[in-house]
């Protein structure tokens, strides 16, 4: 038996490290706090456009990747290796593995905060949602991420305790898939400093970029998290793990059918049928492991719910594992074809996300902070009273937040289906946006709430902390492992791959790394996924530079470029789009909300002079109108250095300009830009034609019209 | 068919529960052949769960009561308990009440339908989302009820022990689940301890594992209809239905209605309610480009004498309706029917000679009207539209 043969030894002493978690408890906190205000900011603007403050940095499409980056890298980010690195030392009965990688995991991951914040403010963005971040930070990110790895595997390989419990596997599982994700997601070309375009190209670039996007959620978001809650639910209770068998099977079902979903982002686009089918039916089956999760964690508190009612731990415990519930379920509803019909594009989807953010990241967070920060303090919490306070104020923002993001998207996208019986669309879509403002609002009320109920948890840890007396190197005493291990013989079979850690990131590897390779491979080798169209050019230098100022002022957080085959997006937008109008579209830009309506089809739809007007200050054009102010793109002058290193990225992406165009790019810059500027003359406008507007409305005109639709604007005779 | 057979079963779900509501359900799936109302689907299942949850807190709640009662009888002076206890049957049979009062609240939904949100008649749609409101705030009130019976019953421990008993007797849950109870727990505690951390072995719950294996069943069938035997529609097939359906649609109410004028019917209009419709029209739609007063901006004045394409009724309805993409005027026939273009062409004819405020210059050719009939002008002036 395996005790026995442990008995005779003598037990190691050694310390556990509490300090590298108390840091990252001190930076979850900090950085939850911010990203909640980034979050609110962001709410308020949709409500009062005023709020942009007609300045670059503070606009929507800035802002709102520094809330989304700082609540999952930031908050969730450090979140997961607090709890990493307070459970994973007591889980293997080691130290971790090095004092100097935690330490440089620590800063290393606040440096790419801080640089992510400053860099996405200033503009700096690859455009592909999520993985924002440009190269330099990139590399860092890898970098830091490996160190983590490191540290992780140094730590299990030095083990005291021969089998690794299901956290570890969780731990072990989202290491490996994050690097994987991260890399081939983040593959880019530099053309300068801090600039690179997608290595890929439009429906690829689509696939590739929501396959990572829909597995950060499920192994940045998720495993991770089911990892804490197998450590923290069950030590909180202080009762057995529901299920062993069940812990197995969620697990590896889990991580292998997660990979497949990311098509279901993407369904109705240009990404071919076959692709989206997978997305759409490895989200049902995804349905019950999903659930296998909440059912091990809730089902932990059998006999322990009296607690329940005592414990504000296992209440947020309850609650985030219950959303975690709620949002797995709705997920898959969400991937049924004549569900996300009605719900993509919408508010629909900010408030499923926010089910799983708030709910089951955020409380999950609050629960391991209320557990951990008076056990490393060596205190009782500073206040009971006051964490239940949190507890019905977070509760009740994450309703104020949900419940009128749930009922705006389905109401926006009734409204814009809707058909008068002469065949004409009811609503023009600033209609509906007027109606979504109450609702806005209410959203941001209830992130006040939330906020305020993180405030309230703020108050009382660091009253606690006060209190407390700090236990930075903490004791710890066990028997170090034999060499040669005898097996139980009647355990069960996956006991084998629990003792071999090197063998389970092998295994989850390939597991993981199946469901990408069928669904990508196809997509980039197979031709007739992606029919080429003959009259599809590239863009010009003008329009490229412009392109490039659409990405970095997020206009892709807010528009769509994505007409879908429905006869309310055909005749609201023009013709739906087709995959071969994408191949030159490093990145692509379909975006995934329609705050504002679809641009696929914008090109030729209005003058230069009504994009001028429109981009300087739209409510004038669009009374109503939420969308902010551009008034630097009327300043700045184009980067017009930066024009021939641009154009050769794109060649060594494939785009077929003609050798040596880089040194003439910018004489037809100019000579396209003066004509813009000519056109703008011609409505009295005057303006430089080496101002960034001029490269933008450019760019506007040019999206959507390479192929030549049959004139939607013939008479019928 | 797959799908009609979803509707019928829904239908006679829907009958149960409200008379009117299958009408609504049959006149969907009537309208659109094969099709059913994912709206209607959405909340009607909406109302079913939250009948559902009721129905569970009330279960809950009555045995909660019996506790309350055998506590009340036997403390013959806990007077504040049963002030206590009356108060919670008053707000009981309150919520009762109310809950008796959707039933006539449905029924008041039959009126006759005058316009339709999402396919559901209006009424049947507010009918059916108060009816949703209602029940969200009988699940708030008893959810408030039971946790104030609850702190009742805390106040003395031996009822509190009476209340785990019925918890106890949960063995519906345990045996759904296939969960060893709580006192066998011990036979299947595996030997794992990870610091302190044990692990059971409960057998799998059988809805979960079967609800497994029927997801993974749906997605080979999925996976079959679309990609293996092409029974469900692709996208693009879709979307072809869709069109023709509609402008079947389209086709057919414009026929049957006074609302079918093109170019070559249109005729002024002078009735002033259509012209201020028509100015209604213009204000929303054309004063971003034209301004309000027709003086012009982005696009041109439409005040003055001088036209571009054409000044006569007949041309300004063409240049309304088709556009002139060329020159960033766009095509509104889609968004205007064919009567509201022809109020604001008509409006536009009372613009002439008017005095705007900032005028923009002339563009275009003087235009003459040839006839006051108009009859002529579209010939005149204006080659195919379009070119």
């Amino acid at each position: 038996m395996e005790l026995d043969a442990n008995v005779s030894l003598q037990n190691d002493k050694f310390f556990y490290d509490n300090k590298t978690v108390k840091w990252f408890a001190y930076a979850t906190i900090i950085w939850g706090v911010v990203g909640m205000l980034a979050g609110i900011l962001a709410a308020f603007q949709l409500v009062f456009p005023v709020l942009n403050l007609n300045m670059a940095a503070t606009s929507f499409g800035r802002v709102r990747p520094v809330h989304t980056n700082a609540i999952i890298f930031a908050f969730v980010g450090n979140g997961i290796f607090m709890g990493v690195y307070y459970s994973l030392q007591r889980l293997c009965k080691a130290r971790m593995f090095s004092d100097k990688l935690s330490k440089f995991h620590f800063w290393g991951w606040q440096s790419i905060i801080v640089l992510a914040a400053i860099t996405l403010l200033a503009g700096y963005t690859t455009g592909k949602e999520y993985a924002e971040l440009e190269w330099p930070i990139d590399i860092l990110i890898a970098l830091v991420w490996v160190a983590f790895g490191w540290n992780m595997f140094g730590t299990i390989l030095k083990r005291r305790e021969r089998h690794l419990y299901v956290a570890i596997w969780f731990y072990i599982a989202t290491f490996v898939t994050v690097a994987m994700l991260h890399i081939v997601n983040s593959i880019e070309i530099p053309f300068s400093f801090m600039k690179s375009y997608s290595w890929y190209a439009g429906v690829q670039d689509a696939l590739v970029q929501w396959w990572y996007g829909h597995n950060a959620v499920a192994f940045f978001l998720t495993t991770p998290y089911l990892g804490l809650m197998y450590y923290f639910m069950p030590k909180a209770a202080n009762r057995p793990v529901y299920s062993y068998r069940l812990s197995i099977i969620h697990f590896w079902a889990l991580i292998f059918l997660y990979i497949w979903a990311g098509p279901h982002h993407l369904l109705y686009t240009a990404l071919p049928d076959w692709a989206q089918s997978l997305g759409t039916v490895f989200s049902i089956m995804l349905l019950a492991p999903s659930w296998g999760g909440m059912l091990n964690g809730l089902f932990t508190l059998r006999g322990a719910w009296d607690k329940v009612r005592e414990d504000p731990v296992l209440k947020f415990m309850v609650v985030a594992v219950t959303a975690y519930g709620m949002a797995t379920f709705e997920g898959p509803m969400l991937s049924l074809k004549s569900v996300n019909a009605i719900s993509h594009f919408t508010d629909w989807t900010i408030a499923h996300v926010h089910v799983g953010a708030l709910g089951w990241n955020g409380f999950l967070t609050f629960g391991i902070l209320y557990y951990l920060i008076p056990k490393i303090f060596r205190t009782k919490l500073y206040s009971v009273k006051l964490a239940n306070r949190h507890f019905w104020i977070g509760t009740l923002g994450i309703v104020f937040y949900v419940v009128p993001m749930y009922w705006a998207g389905f109401m926006q996208s009734l409204a814009w289906k809707e058909f008068t019986p002469e065949g004409t669309l009811k609503y023009q879509f600033l209609d509906t946006v007027k109606q979504m403002q109450p609702f806005y609002a209410m959203r941001g009320v209830g992130g006040v709430l939330f906020l305020f109920g993180a405030l309230i948890m703020c108050y009382n840890l660091y009253k606690t902390v006060k209190a407390g007396d700090v236990l930075n190197e903490e004791p710890a005493e066990a028997a170090p492992l034999t060499k040669v291990y005898e097996a139980h013989s009647t355990q069960h079979w996956h006991r084998w791959i629990e003792r071999r850690p090197i063998q389970m990131l092998v295994f989850s590897l390939v597991l993981v790394a199946i469901g990408g390779m069928i669904e990508m491979i196809p997509t980039f080798m197979v031709k007739s996924n992606i029919p080429t169209i003959a009259s599809v050019k590239p863009y010009t230098p003008l329009e490229l530079q412009g392109r490039d100022i659409y990405i970095r002022e997020g206009c892709y957080l807010c528009h769509s470029q994505m007409i879908r085959p429905f006869r309310s997006e055909v005749v609201r937008y023009g013709e739906y789009s087709k995959a071969g109008e994408f191949v030159y579209d490093h990145p692509f830009q379909w975006g995934s909300k329609r705050t504002g309506p679809d641009l696929a089809r914008i090109g030729g739809k209005y003058p230069d002079s009504w994009h001028f007007n429109h981009m300087y200050e739209p409510g004038s054009i669009s009374p109503g109108t939420i969308m902010p102010n551009y008034p630097w793109l009327f300043k700045n002058s184009l980067d017009t250095a930066i024009t021939g290193a641009k154009i050769r990225a794109m060649i060594t992406l494939g785009v077929p300009y003609a050798a040596g165009y880089d040194r003439v790019a910018n004489d037809e810059l100019m000579k396209q830009a003066n004509g813009i500027a000519a056109n703008l003359a011609k409505d009295k406008i005057t303006i430089k034609s080496d101002k960034e507007i001029i490269a933008l409305i450019a760019y506007l005109q040019r999206v959507g019209t390479d192929i030549k639709l049959e004139q939607k604007v013939t008479p019928n005779k | 068919m797959h799908l009609h057979k979803k509707a019928v079963v829904f239908s006679a779900i829907g009958a149960m529960l409200l008379p009117q509501l299958s009408l609504a359900a049959t006149t969907a799936s009537d309208d659109k052949g094969t099709g059913y109302n994912t709206t209607l689907v959405c909340l009607v299942s909406l109302v079913l769960i939250l009948l559902f949850v009721i129905g569970m807190l009330t279960n809950t709640l009555r045995q909660l009561t019996f506790v309350v009662r055998e506590k009340n009888r036997k403390e013959k002076q806990g007077s504040s308990i049963a002030a206590k206890a009356t108060m919670l049957l008053l707000l009981l049979l309150t919520s009762a009440t109310s809950f008796a009062a959707t039933e006539p609240a449905a029924e008041a939904a039959v009126a006759p339908k005058v316009t339709s949100i999402s396919g559901i008649p209006v009424n049947d749609f507010y009918a059916l989302v108060g009816l949703i409101a209602l029940e969200l705030v009988i699940v708030f009130a008893l959810t408030i009820i039971i946790n104030i019976l609850l702190r009742v019953i805390r106040d003395v421990p031996e009822l509190q022990a009476k209340a785990r008993a019925i918890a106890k007797k949960n063995w519906f849950w345990d045996k759904f689940n296939s969960a060893a109870s709580i006192e066998k727990e011990k036979d299947i505690l595996l030997d794992h301890n990870y610091d302190g951390i044990m692990e059971l072995d409960n057998a799998l719950p059988p809805w979960w594992i079967y609800g497994f294996y029927i997801t993974i069943l749906v997605g080979i069938v999925y996976i079959y209809r679309f990609h293996v035997s092409h029974d469900g529609q692709s996208q693009l097939e879709e979307y072809t239905t869709e069109m023709v359906q509609g402008e079947a649609d389209k086709a057919a109410y414009l026929a049957k209605s006074a609302n079918n004028v093109d170019e070559a019917t249109v005729t002024l209009l002078t009735d002033p309610a259509a012209i201020a419709a028509g100015r209604e029209t213009f204000v929303k739609n054309c004063a971003p480009c034209h301004l309000a007063d027709g003086g012009g901006t982005v696009g041109p004045n439409l005040t003055d004498e001088y036209w571009i394409h054409g000044g006569g009724l007949k041309d300004i309805f063409k240049s309304i309706k088709y556009g002139w993409q060329d020159k960033g005027m766009k095509s509104w026939k889609d968004d205007l029917s064919p009567k509201q273009i022809q109020e604001v062409s008509s409006f536009i004819k009372t613009l002439k000679g008017t005095h705007p405020l900032t005028p923009k210059a002339p563009q275009g050719e003087l235009y003459i009207e040839t006839t006051p009939k108009e009859t002529k002008d579209s010939a005149a002036v204006q080659p195919v539209a379009g070119k």
